[in-house]
Formats: C-alpha cells, structure tokens, sequence
C-alpha cells in the first residue's frame, strides 16, 4: 500500500553557509578590481606619455576661452594680480625644458583654507586665504610649485584617465550605481597608497623648484606649518588617520624635505622675500 | 566611508537576521508538511479518474517573498562570475513549499481528500518588478482543483 513521505532535503537548496560562498566571491572581486586598478594605472601613465605637456596645455585652450570669459565677471584685485605674475615667473623656469610657449591657467577661489589644486590642462586655482594668508612669498610659491610638480609629473591627466577607463570599464561589466558607490571608496581607500607617493613626488619636485627660484629652500615648511596650527589636527603621529589620507603626515614630510635638501646641499636658510598682500587682518 | 560602514551593517545585518529568519521558516515548513502528509497532491488532471460521487473545489495559496540585503550583494556578486544563486534558490524554496502549505492548509478546512491538477505562477512585486527595486520582492501563487468526496451526492 502507497505510504506518502515527504521527499529528502537539500535538494533545491544548499545546506552550505551562505558566508562560505561570500568570502570566495569577496576574494575573487577584490582580485578582478585589483587587476582592474592595476591595468587602469597602467594604462592612465601610457596615456600622458602620448601626451606631451604642451599638447596637454593646448588640448585644452577651448576651455580656456570659456574658463576665461566667466573669470572675467570678477573684478581682479590686487592678489589676482600677485599671483598670476608669481605663477608665470615660476612657470617661465620651465617652458624651454618642457618645450612649450604656453602659460598655466590660474585662478583664485574665496576659501577660509589655505590650499591650491591643479587640473589637467594646466588649470591652477589658489584659495585666497593661501595669498592673503603668508606671510613670505616663498611660502605660496612652494605650495604653487608643489602644484606645478603635480602637473609636470602629469598626475592630474593620469588620474583623469584611469577615472574615465575605471567608470567605463565597471559600467561596460554592469556595475550599477549602487556598487559603484561602494566599489568607488572602497577601492579609493586602497589607492591612498598612490596618493601620497605623488604627494612626495610634488613636495620633492617643488622643493627643487625653491632652489631654482630663490637659491635657498627657507619657507619650504611654512604652508605645513601654518596648516597644522589652523587645522589644530595633525594626523602626523595617528597611523590609522595616516592610512585614510591622501596626502602623507606633515611633520614627516617637513622631514622627507628636509633630509632632500641636506643631501643635494642646498641651503635651508636664506633671505626671505616678504609677501606685498600679506596683512595680519587676514589670518583667521 | 559612511557609506562604506552603513553597507557593512547592512550586510552584516541581512545575514544575521535574514539567516535567523530563514531557519525560523524552515523548521515551521517541515513541522507544517509532516502534519499535512497524508493530503495528496499531483500535477495531472485526473479527468478519467474523477467519480460522479467527487466533488471539485478551487483551492489555492499564495506568498509574497522578498530578499534580504546580503542575499542580494551575494547574488549580485555571484552574477559578475555566473553559477548557482543558491542564495535565491532557498528563498524560491522556501516560498514555493509556503504556498502549497497554505494551500493544503485551506483545503483541509474545506474536507479536501486529494489535490489535482496543481500549477505555480510567479511574478515579481514591489519596485522589483518595474526592475528600479534592489531587493527583490516575487510572488509564488500556487493553485488547483481539490476533490472532496461526497458519497450521498
């Protein structure tokens, strides 16, 4: 006689733990965008050496037209004024070794922080606060520099690359915008590493830059030290907050510069040239 | 990286509570389908087979079943290699026994002997089914005819 039974389990469904497959699968992703990142950094330093600096600069000339026309809107003062004679001045340093008529794009932004960016195609933008804010020149022309190494290392155009191949590429294998939301900082995180080696490549190339300019590197640390009595944070002796910046510790890059210089035998003191915008009103 | 901690305890969530949930389920599945073994069920239509002393009911049963947050991470990482989704291959499981215990559980109040002719139809609901959800959200309906014998009739 038929007797009913229920039939055996795990048949449609696996008895395994759901977190065995996870942590293989969290492997091999980490693996394919390491890879990934791998070929993307590759690739984003083949690109800028198809590039020349002056093609760099000149690609980007109609945009300069159009940066230009919307800078005109603001009345330029004194500190525009200041800063676009420093920049060529430095730039000028530069040209013929880099076989280039062209100038730097420079612009000033209203900011209460002491900082500067360099975009590709040569767009530098200085906080006001950086200008108004020194007290010597050669503070703001080493931050200026440090920019300028940015740019002649061709790390703006490296890192707009690998971004544009990167959002391709995880669009073209169907990442929606959900995970790249959490690919992106995840992935960012791990690249810091990269961040701060262009950050020495910068502080060394700019530190060279004051030499060439002045012929000494006094005020090399100014800007690092005025930042950190700004900020009251340094993340100098925190290797956790370390490793979540972009930029390395200060009080260790005070000292990667200060090492630099002693072992190409270029003098750490010299006579300063006082910055003619500075006033004591301005700091904050 | 707020971003990075919220989906973490999202994920770590999912699969403590989504685990925890899914084994509460399944004990009461295997508890509810011992006690309803003796109904039989089969797919065929058994026209031939039905006496005029049989009388034919609609009975049906339905679930709506959705994804929990590391289910879906998991699968969605699963779909870049390829493979079984055994993640989603539970949660189906689970969903299509529930429907036929419902089922089954509406036929015995009704004095169902035997169930015929079952079919399952599955759709997805919610912002799933207009594929914008990131959870999915799907339906399982299962019906058919349940036999009840009236001698008398």
């Amino acid at each position: 006689m038929y007797k009913p039974k229920l039939p055996p389990e795990g048949i449609n469904s696996s008895e395994e733990h759901p977190l065995k497959e996870f942590m293989l699968l969290v492997v091999a992703s980490g693996l394919f965008i390491f890879a990934l990142l791998i070929i993307f950094i590759a690739l984003g330093k083949l690109a800028s050496h198809w590039v020349s600096i002056d093609q760099e600069l000149g690609w980007t000339h109609e945009l300069g037209i159009l940066k230009e026309k919307v800078l005109t809107q603001k009345k330029k003062d004194l500190k525009d004024d200041f800063i676009d004679s420093l920049v060529a001045d430095i730039w000028d340093q530069y040209k013929d070794q880099y076989e280039t008529t062209r100038d730097l794009k420079v612009s000033t932004i209203p900011s209460k922080q002491p900082n500067a960016f360099m975009a590709p195609g040569g767009y530098l933008s200085v906080t006001d606060q950086l200008i108004k804010g020194a007290k010597t020149q050669n503070e703001i022309s080493f931050v200026i520099c440090h920019e300028l190494g940015h740019f002649i290392h061709r790390h703006p155009l490296n890192r707009l690359g690998q971004r544009f191949l990167s959002g391709v590429t995880l669009s073209l294998i169907g990442m929606n915008d959900f995970a790249m939301n959490i690919v992106g900082p995840t992935v960012g995180i791990f690249t810091l590493h990269f961040d701060r080696g262009e950050e020495r490549q910068a502080d060394l190339f700019a530190l060279e830059c004051l030499m060439n300019k002045y012929g000494h590197v006094q005020g090399y640390d100014y800007f690092f030290k005025r930042i950190k009595e700004e900020s009251k944070l340094d993340i100098g002796d925190n290797q956790y907050l370390d490793f979540l910046s972009s930029h390395p510790a200060t009080d260790e890059r005070i000292e990667v510069l200060k090492q630099w210089a002693l072992k190409n035998n270029w003098n750490l003191e010299g006579e300063l040239t006082p910055n003619p915008i500075y006033k004591k009103d301005n700091l904050p | 990286m707020a971003q990075i901690i919220i989906f973490f305890t999202l994920l770590a969530c999912g699969l403590v509570f989504g685990r925890h949930i899914e084994q509460k389920h399944y004990r009461s599945i295997k508890w509810r389908e011992k006690r309803l073994i003796g109904m039989p069920i089969v797919t065929g239509r058994w026209q031939e087979e039905i006496t005029p002393d049989q009388e034919g009911v609609f009975v049906h049963g339905s679930v709506v079943v959705a994804s929990d947050y590391f289910k879906t991470v998991a699968s969605s990482l699963k779909s870049v290699f390829g493979g079984r989704l055994q993640n989603y291959e539970a949660l189906l499981d689970r969903g299509r026994r529930e429907a036929i215990l419902r089922m089954k559980e509406q036929a015995n109040k009704q004095g169902v002997q035997k169930i015929i002719n079952l079919r399952f139809e599955t759709s997805t609901v919610g912002r799933a089914a207009s594929g914008k959800g990131f959870l999915p959200c799907v339906e399982i309906h299962c019906y058919a005819t349940g036999l009840i014998d009236r001698p008398n009739v």
